[in-house]
């Protein structure tokens, strides 16, 4: 236990702090995180990904408390099953990548994927952090792959569209 | 730049992205929980700002405590009183007389011993007539007369509940309820197995196979014994699962097995409107 605690602590933590851009909240959601894992241990299959099983828990923890404190689960909405019906996104500003610091760029990255909806940010993250497949995101958030993919194309989409926003309000600042 | 090629440089510059990291304070606390277990320990506060509580200031007198505690003692009392929350219970539009749960039978009129049986049951059947009913707000079955559920799995955890259920018996009902999304159901009956993540669809078996009509939302069917991949079947059609191991046959939903969904489906709104 004490293994799988300091593998997965810091990991589950940063995920549902994403997911609730709050500090106090993760705290509370985390907690109990790991009091489900206890709970349900005797139960977990072993022939299912571990990480699998912990993030499709942790998931539902984020779901459960957006579900109370809003009523609502951004992840279960008529909206996005339309959103998934949308075909792949187009590509909408060309070119390159501005150029800007690593530090700085980290930073605005970080702050963009905040301000992603929260059914990109869960499966952006999922993705690119945790590196589950897109068949098991669908799985957990139950959508289809093809649905999952999208939203991740999406995700990616919508940094490199606010990264191009932030460097060009940095261009625009600096000649004024 | 086509589109893999976009998205692999904003990949590359998200493996820089670093998340933030929790409280040591709070982080050991957890950990200290976590590995004692949770009966062992109290809940950790969490960020003080969030929980503010008073460091100085008057003293409080001891008349103070002495009515706090009183009053905790009543809390505790009224608490204790209070009848446990009932996870089960039975819907209306169930005429059936009795329910066989692990053997005993059970009268459909003793809402309290069903509630208290149908917590552990692994094997639940509907005598005298049909029976909804409804899982907390998860989901919600319906069993003609003589059909019987097994509860293979059933997690209460909190966690990832995974419930398995077997069906036998003339049909089955099931609605999920709004709490049921991010858990897991799957059944089984006759040849077919379901994967359910949040429909409303009726089971009907028959002598040469399972017939199995989506009212809302999606199943994922699989042959018994089979690896194979989910065939999603959507709402409004209909699939028949052969007993002999034949094909699946696809069609139009059948009315007359969608209809006591539709019921069940209201019955169970009703119940789980706030």
């Amino acid at each position: 236990m004490e293994t799988f605690y300091e593998a997965y602590f810091d990991r589950v933590y940063g995920y549902v702090r994403r997911m609730l851009g709050d500090d106090s909240q993760a705290e509370d959601v985390t907690q109990e995180v790991f009091l489900s894992i206890q709970r349900s241990i005797d139960g977990y299959d072993p022939a299912r990904p571990l990480s699998l099983w912990v993030f499709t828990i942790a998931t539902n923890q984020v779901r459960d408390h957006w579900r109370a404190s809003r009523r609502v689960d951004p992840l279960d909405g008529a909206s996005l099953d339309e959103e998934d019906a949308r075909p792949d996104p187009a590509s909408r500003e060309a070119g390159p990548l501005p150029a800007l610091e690593q530090a700085e760029l980290s930073a605005t990255l970080s702050a963009a994927i905040d301000e992603l909806p929260e059914s990109l940010r869960t499966t952006l993250v999922l993705r690119y952090r945790e590196g589950l497949s897109f068949e098991e995101i669908a799985r957990m958030i139950a959508r289809n792959e093809t649905a999952v993919r999208k939203r991740y194309s999406r995700a990616l989409e919508e940094l490199r569209v606010r990264l191009g926003r932030h460097s060009a309000g940095i261009a625009g600042g600096g000649a004024a | 730049m086509n589109d893999p090629q976009r998205e692999s440089e904003i990949e590359r510059l998200l493996e820089g992205v670093a998340d933030r990291a929790p409280r040591l304070e709070y982080r050991s606390r957890v950990r200290e929980r976590f590995l004692a277990g949770a009966a062992a320990a109290p809940p950790v506060d969490v960020m003080p700002d969030e929980r503010v509580r008073s460091t100085s200031g008057p003293r409080t007198s001891w008349k103070v405590w002495v009515a706090l505690a009183a009053a905790a003692c009543v809390v505790a009392l009224l608490y204790l009183a209070k009848p446990a929350p009932r996870h089960w219970q039975v819907l209306p539009g169930s005429d059936a007389t009795a329910l066989r749960i692990d053997g005993e039978r059970v009268s459909i009129r003793d809402g309290e011993a069903l509630a208290a049986k149908l917590t552990d049951a692994r094997s639940v059947t509907a005598e005298g007539g049909s029976v909804r009913l409804c899982y907390r707000d998860q989901y919600a079955i319906e069993l003609p007369d003589a059909a019987r559920v097994d509860f293979a799995a059933f997690g209460s955890t909190g966690g990832v509940d995974a419930y398995r259920l077997g069906v036998s018996g003339e049909a089955l009902r099931v609605v999920t309820g709004p709490g049921f999304h991010g858990h897991e159901l799957s059944l089984s009956s006759g040849a077919a197995v379901l994967h359910v993540t949040g429909t409303a669809f009726a089971i009907d078996t028959t002598p040469t196979g399972v017939c199995i009509c989506g009212l809302a939302g999606k199943i994922g069917l699989l042959r018994k014994g089979t690896q194979d991949k989910d065939l999603p079947l959507e709402a409004g059609k209909q699939c028949f699962v052969p007993g002999d191991g034949g094909a699946f046959m696809w069609g139009r939903a059948e009315e007359s097995h969608l209809a006591p969904v539709r019921a069940l489906e209201a019955a169970a709104a009703d119940h789980w409107r706030p």
